[in-house]
């Protein structure tokens, strides 16, 4: 009697600490969170605080840029095929 | 729980601003701007080299400095150095993984580096004293596969990777520098600054971020996309960052008005952005899909302007020369295009 009643109490133990283990990985796994969502907000606060450019003179400056090298721009404004290093060079036959 | 939605809370406020920020400075739109701008003529780019030796898919390449050779990487395990102009191949390089997705060449010409699914950079020296080229370090901390990696100098390598991080890593010692954490979705993609103080990362969360290298801070993060990002590059004066999704857009966010200003979409386009590059001067943007092709759209008009169709097979990556004299296409029919 004296045995059952340890047996008893060491399976009751079992679920017991199976709750305990549950409750601390609950735990360690909501603060685990917590810092998360700390960070995130840390994060979104540096960027709250940035010099926003007006749109306007952004796309101003985007336009400039794409006028000023257009010329220079080969797939914009095509090189005769003389100047293209991926085209075959024409070779003519000549009368001896 | 009430520290969670404290914090939920703010969360939200701090967004809320952001958006309020953006829309303060939002005096025009781009288009507004260029409405006085024709669109630029039809674009018809011709085939003029085929890069035939890979056997299986090819999933990354690049540009080498010179604008004359460039690195592909495909998965029958082969990194392969090309000369775009006589097509031959300069180096063909066996990798130790043939899971590769990505592979980057050093502005200086000296290196390359690949990566997939085993989680590692690679870095291979091609100018060894013996002319043989070797593995010279193998970056490995990641804990997900490699995506993406682009070369700093021969020292330094910025690395992203399905654990949602980027990393900074010195190749001399082969250790992590920083990490670039704050993505919550796999990074796709990383393209780095004209100047390289900064770098951006696409991911799979929808967001493109700002990470200044130096700090390790994530300066500014981008939303919009509706699906994961494959695909990022920045505007040729590094004023802007053009990203491309699975949603079947791309999108042009400016970095000074921190918001976007474009979209390049077509109710006709219904599959995933594989890859993207600007042309030269940035008015042109060149994207590859899912759908075989590549389309080129007028950048500051939002129209398609042109189409490469020449693959029989999901176009993987793309890339236009330093100079702007050439586009490369690599795509999983093995093959390479250079087009002009």
């Amino acid at each position: 009697m004296h045995l059952s009643g340890l047996l008893w109490d060491l399976l009751c133990c079992i679920p017991l600490g199976l709750i305990w283990l549950l409750q601390v990985n609950i735990m360690s796994n909501n603060m685990a969170k917590i810092a998360d969502a700390r960070k995130t907000v840390e994060q979104l606060k540096l960027e709250v605080n940035i010099d926003r450019m007006m749109v306007s003179k952004a796309a101003a400056e985007l336009m400039a840029y794409c006028e000023a090298h257009a010329k220079e721009d080969p797939l914009v404004a095509p090189v005769p095929s003389s100047e293209n290093p991926f085209r075959e060079k024409k070779i003519f036959c000549t009368v001896l | 729980m009430g520290e969670m939605d404290k914090l939920r809370k703010e969360a939200e406020s701090l967004k809320e601003q952001i958006t309020a920020a953006r829309k303060t400075v939002q005096d025009l739109t781009l288009q507004d701007h260029t409405a006085g701008t024709s669109v630029v003529g039809r674009v018809q780019l011709k085939i003029r080299k085929t890069l035939r030796g890979h056997l299986a898919k090819v999933y990354a390449m690049q540009w080498g400095g010179d604008s004359r050779l460039c690195v592909s990487a495909s998965q029958d395990g082969k990194l392969i150095v090309w000369d775009s102009c006589s097509t031959n191949k300069v180096h063909a390089i066996p990798l130790k993984s043939s899971w590769v997705m990505t592979c980057a060449y050093a502005p200086s010409g000296n290196m390359v580096a690949c990566g997939g699914l085993d989680n590692m950079c690679s870095i291979y020296n091609l100018k060894g004293k013996d002319g043989n080229v070797k593995v010279m370090r193998e970056l490995a901390a990641h804990t997900g596969y490699l995506s993406c990696c682009r070369f700093l100098s021969d020292s330094e390598i910025i690395t992203s990777s399905g654990d949602c991080t980027c990393c900074l890593w010195d190749i001399e010692t082969g250790t992590q520098k920083t990490i670039f954490a704050g993505h919550l979705g796999d990074c796709m993609s990383l393209g780095m600054a004209p100047d390289y103080n900064t770098f951006i990362s696409g991911a799979c969360d929808y967001t493109a971020k700002l990470w200044d290298i130096r700090d390790g801070q994530c300066r500014q993060t981008f939303a919009g996309h509706e699906s994961d990002i494959n695909a990022i590059g920045f505007f040729p004066n590094g004023n802007a960052v053009i990203t491309g999704s699975d949603d079947a857009s791309c999108k042009l966010y400016d970095l000074r008005a921190d918001q976007e200003l474009m979209t390049y979409q077509d109710s006709s386009i219904m599959c995933g952005v594989t890859s993207l590059a600007p042309s030269f001067s940035g008015r042109l943007l060149l994207a590859g899909y899912d759908d075989f092709n590549c389309n080129i759209w007028d950048m500051l008009k939002a129209e398609r302007v042109g189409t490469l169709s020449g693959h029989d097979n999901r176009v993987s990556c793309l890339g236009v020369a330093a100079d702007g004299k050439a586009c490369c296409t690599g795509s999983w029919d093995s093959f390479l295009k250079i087009w002009n």
